[in-house]
């Protein structure tokens, strides 16, 4: 019956494929010299000349961005876009809504690309882009998906490879993802406040940043592993079975895992447990994965040696297996105690980042340059030698990396024999690994080398294309009606069961699963429900249950100065270098204080705990220098810390501080819950601010510092690094201004 | 009486393990299922897929 429905011809639109891996290229070299900059500042940190917008806080989240939403996104969607049609036997369900997709997502890379070394941030890692900017990748990320589901809703291949299912899991859980981490309340164009505050916060940001490393750096690059992987080697995927168990296991774990990122942290100890068993349980899935690409070059290894493009994916793939060893590795809570906050974390994230996205992504490229242009690949040998340098720069990056990662952990925690720190000076143990940092930058730029022998092979095979590109019909049946209808199952008689039964067995014999893969949407609702039940499950607790998050009577909101200093931290991204979150670990309160606790972060919209300290702890820095060291650290760090490798900020002490935005930024506060006193609300915070800031220009003044700091940006920045981690030293309220007290208390308590 | 009145009383602690041996299971039938699976034939069409662009669709006469 329907095999003699008449054949339909068809098109496959690889305009869209070429822009795609054209931008995939560009993007590349910039994220990549962006690394390579950002690389080299932080062992010259001269080189920021004193200007706001190249310095490492700033830029290193350009960096981040550009290699994960540019590089990575835009060789993603190059994936998609020509993988999807092939599979599926379609045109993309749209043409409009692909070149829509296209322009929207090099508009938001444009945007980040500006407003971030602006200071313009959200502060959280990989989501660092603000408010408006985040709804129009929603917006884009909805025209993606629309494309997607319409091509699928159109296709003329029943059976949907895996790859596609890699695929969908993308699209739905970035999606969600990104929508919930990205809650805020705007106080201003460009700035936002998040609706979380703390460790609810944090827990979200990791949950999201975890799950970014997982549906955007790993589904996506599994479905194009399994479909250009067979496309390169010419030979099926080693076992079907094990792609699919690949693909459940993932979606089925990897969704718990990102409270491995907060151990001994203020995080509840049974989240950041449960984050430890599941990235263990990772392990298994993604060496399968491994184990099920390098086979499927069974019998043709020796094509390994002629052939760049698998060159490229076999090492690439190994990377994989790697990075995801490691990771549950570094789940592991006494592992986590030494890497965290270490360059360890560095070497990890740029082993997968460099070895298995961008390795897979060249392999990708330089398979598709021919297919693409219609013409030959214009240099193999020019391939060879980028596999070649590419190959060696990440050994470079990473091994000195690792190194600088381990040694200065294990000085954080060395203790000499009268029981006191071995090296009680945080820059000893930066000192102690610059040479290390030397290397990164020349394994840095030899894969950013490599990266620039891709784009000139792909200009110059782009130059040999032919005049007009052939476009070959295809020919296929439609699905018709019969697509979204499944065949009712044939129970045949049976005398001896009843009917029942053979319904049971009929499921059991897995039809439901045939039927799933079939149904592309109920595929898609499971992946979704698995992902937020996950998430629910492991979210709502903390948001919650009151015992997980303590409250401290003593701890209140920031004064209107504070948070307008507290925003002028955000901007800067001084969360790149230094962490907020003492752990409780010895070594720990013996260099900077007190643990952090849970309730001290209550009115922090958005927590600012960090993942890297390349400058030492800052919680509990408040109260342990002058405002006169704090000026000029800032004005020069060498002047007070010799060695340091923090970028001078000068102009914090020449820059008028915005005055006339704090009212909005406390009411944005309020919005969300922090008690501020009704003084404050009624329109009296530019002028709590002020006499905050004179009273701090007058102690500065006092301390030998210059006059006429009290309307300038370093006041409100010193009065919150002066206030940080100190409320719990303060006295019970009850000994202090009772009305204060009724106000900032929150609800409950203990 | 706020939700976190409720979720509190409730001692929702052991919430997340509840969980997370729910999906263990679900897991385990995933898996369970995938090993059992006979159609062999389907799973070799599939396997096929991204080699043979012009291969023929799944034959619907195929279909049970």
């Amino acid at each position: 019956m329907p095999m003699s429905a008449r054949a339909e011809k068809f098109t496959y639109d690889d305009a869209i494929v070429r822009k795609f891996a054209f931008a995939t290229i560009i993007w590349g070299l910039v994220a990549t010299l962006a690394g390579l900059w950002v690389a080299l500042i932080m062992v010259v940190p001269a080189l920021s000349f004193g200007q706001p917008w190249l310095t490492f806080g700033r830029l290193r989240p350009l960096h981040t961005n550009a290699a994960i939403f540019a590089f990575a996104g835009n060789a993603v969607f190059a994936a998609v876009y020509y993988s999807t049609q092939r599979l599926l036997k379609t045109r993309m369900f749209s043409d409009g809504l692909s070149k829509f997709h296209f322009w929207g997502w090099q508009a938001i890379i444009v945007a980040a690309a500006i407003t971030l070394p602006l200071g313009i941030t959200q502060s959280k890692e990989y989501a660092e882009l603000e408010w408006p900017i985040d709804i129009a990748i929603a917006v884009v990320w909805v025209a993606f998906a629309i494309n997607f589901f319409g091509a699928i809703a159109k296709r003329r291949e029943r059976h949907l490879y895996v790859a596609i299912w890699f695929y969908i899991a993308t699209v739905i859980t970035v999606a969600i993802l990104h929508i919930f981490n990205n809650l805020v309340v705007p106080a201003g164009l460009f700035k936002s406040y998040p609706i979380y505050a703390g460790v609810q916060d944090a827990f979200m940001q990791w949950w999201y940043g975890h799950n970014a490393v997982a549906f955007f750096l790993t589904t996506p690059f599994l479905g194009l592993m399994y479909y250009f992987l067979p496309k390169a080697a010419g030979r099926p995927v080693f076992s079907y079975r094990l792609s699919i168990l690949h693909f459940w296991s993932l979606v089925f774990l990897y969704i718990w895992a990102g409270p491995h990122h907060l151990h001994y942290t203020a995080l509840p100890e049974w989240a950041s447990t449960l984050g430890m068993l599941f990235s263990v349980m990772l392990w298994m899935p993604s060496w399968g994965g491994m184990i099920n690409g390098l086979l499927t070059l069974r019998g043709a290894w020796n094509r390994v040696s002629q052939d760049p493009v698998l060159k490229f994916f076999v090492v690439g793939i190994t990377f994989y297996g790697m990075a995801t060893f490691e990771g549950p590795l570094l789940s592991i809570k006494s592992v986590n105690a030494l890497s965290h906050y270490t360059d360890w974390t560095i070497a990890h994230v740029h082993s997968g980042a460099l070895g298995w996205n961008g390795f897979m992504t060249f392999g990708m490229l330089y398979w598709l340059a021919p297919k693409l242009f219609q013409t030959q690949l214009w240099s193999k040998k020019l391939a060879e030698i980028h596999f070649w340098i590419g190959t060696l720069g990440i050994l470079f990056y990473i091994v000195a990396i690792y190194a600088a990662g381990v040694t200065q952990g294990l000085m954080w925690r060395a203790f000499d024999e009268t029981g006191r720190l071995a090296y009680p000076d945080f820059v000893e143990t930066v000192v102690r690994i610059i040479p290390m940092y030397w290397v990164r930058v020349f394994g840095g730029s030899l894969f950013v080398a490599g990266v620039v022998l891709c784009l000139v092979n792909l200009l110059m095979t782009w130059k040999h294309r032919p005049k007009t590109y052939e476009e070959p019909v295809h020919e296929a049946p439609p699905l018709g009606a019969y697509a979204g209808t499944d065949p009712k199952p044939t129970v045949p008689a049976h005398p001896t069961m009843v009917s029942f039964a053979y319904q049971l067995r009929y499921f059991i014999d897995a039809a439901w699963h045939r039927v799933w893969e079939r149904r592309p949407l109920k595929l898609s609702v499971w992946v979704a429900v698995s992902v937020v039940v996950a998430s629910l499950f492991e979210i709502i607790p903390t948001f919650l249950i009151r015992s997980n998050v303590p409250t401290i009577s003593t701890v209140e909101p920031y004064t209107p100065l504070e948070l307008a200093g507290r925003d002028i931290y955000v901007a800067e991204g001084c969360y790149n270098c230094h962490s907020q979150m003492v752990r409780p670990i010895r070594s720990e309160t013996e260099r900077y204080g007190e643990y952090s606790k849970p309730g001290e972060f209550v009115y922090d919209h958005p927590f600012q705990w960090g993942s890297r300290r390349i400058g030492p702890d800052l919680h509990r820095v408040g109260g342990k220098y002058p405002h006169l060291w704090h000026l000029r650290h800032m004005d020069d760090p060498a002047s007070t810390t010799q060695g340091s490798l923090m970028p001078p900020y000068p102009w914090l002490a020449q820059t008028e501080l915005d005055f006339a935005s704090i009212q909005p930024r406390v009411d944005a506060m309020a919005m969300l819950g922090v008690p501020y006193g009704k003084d404050v609300l009624a329109g009296q915070a530019e002028q709590t601010a002020r006499a905050q800031a004179s009273q701090i220009a007058t102690e500065l003044q006092q301390q030998g510092g210059p006059a006429g700091l009290e309307s300038k940006q370093i006041i409100a920045l010193i009065a919150y690094l002066q206030r940080l981690g100190t409320d719990i030293k303060r006295a019970p309220p009850a000994e202090r201004n009772p009305e204060l007290t009724a106000q900032s208390q929150p609800a409950g308590g203990q | 009486m706020k939700l976190s009145d409720v979720m509190s009383a409730m001692r929702l602690e052991t919430y997340a393990e509840i969980a997370m041996v729910l999906f263990m299971l679900a897991f385990a039938g995933v898996v369970y299922q995938l090993l059992r699976r006979r159609n062999v034939a389907e799973f070799e069409h599939a396997r096929q897929l991204p080699l043979s662009e012009d291969l023929a669709p799944t034959p619907l006469s195929e279909e049970k």
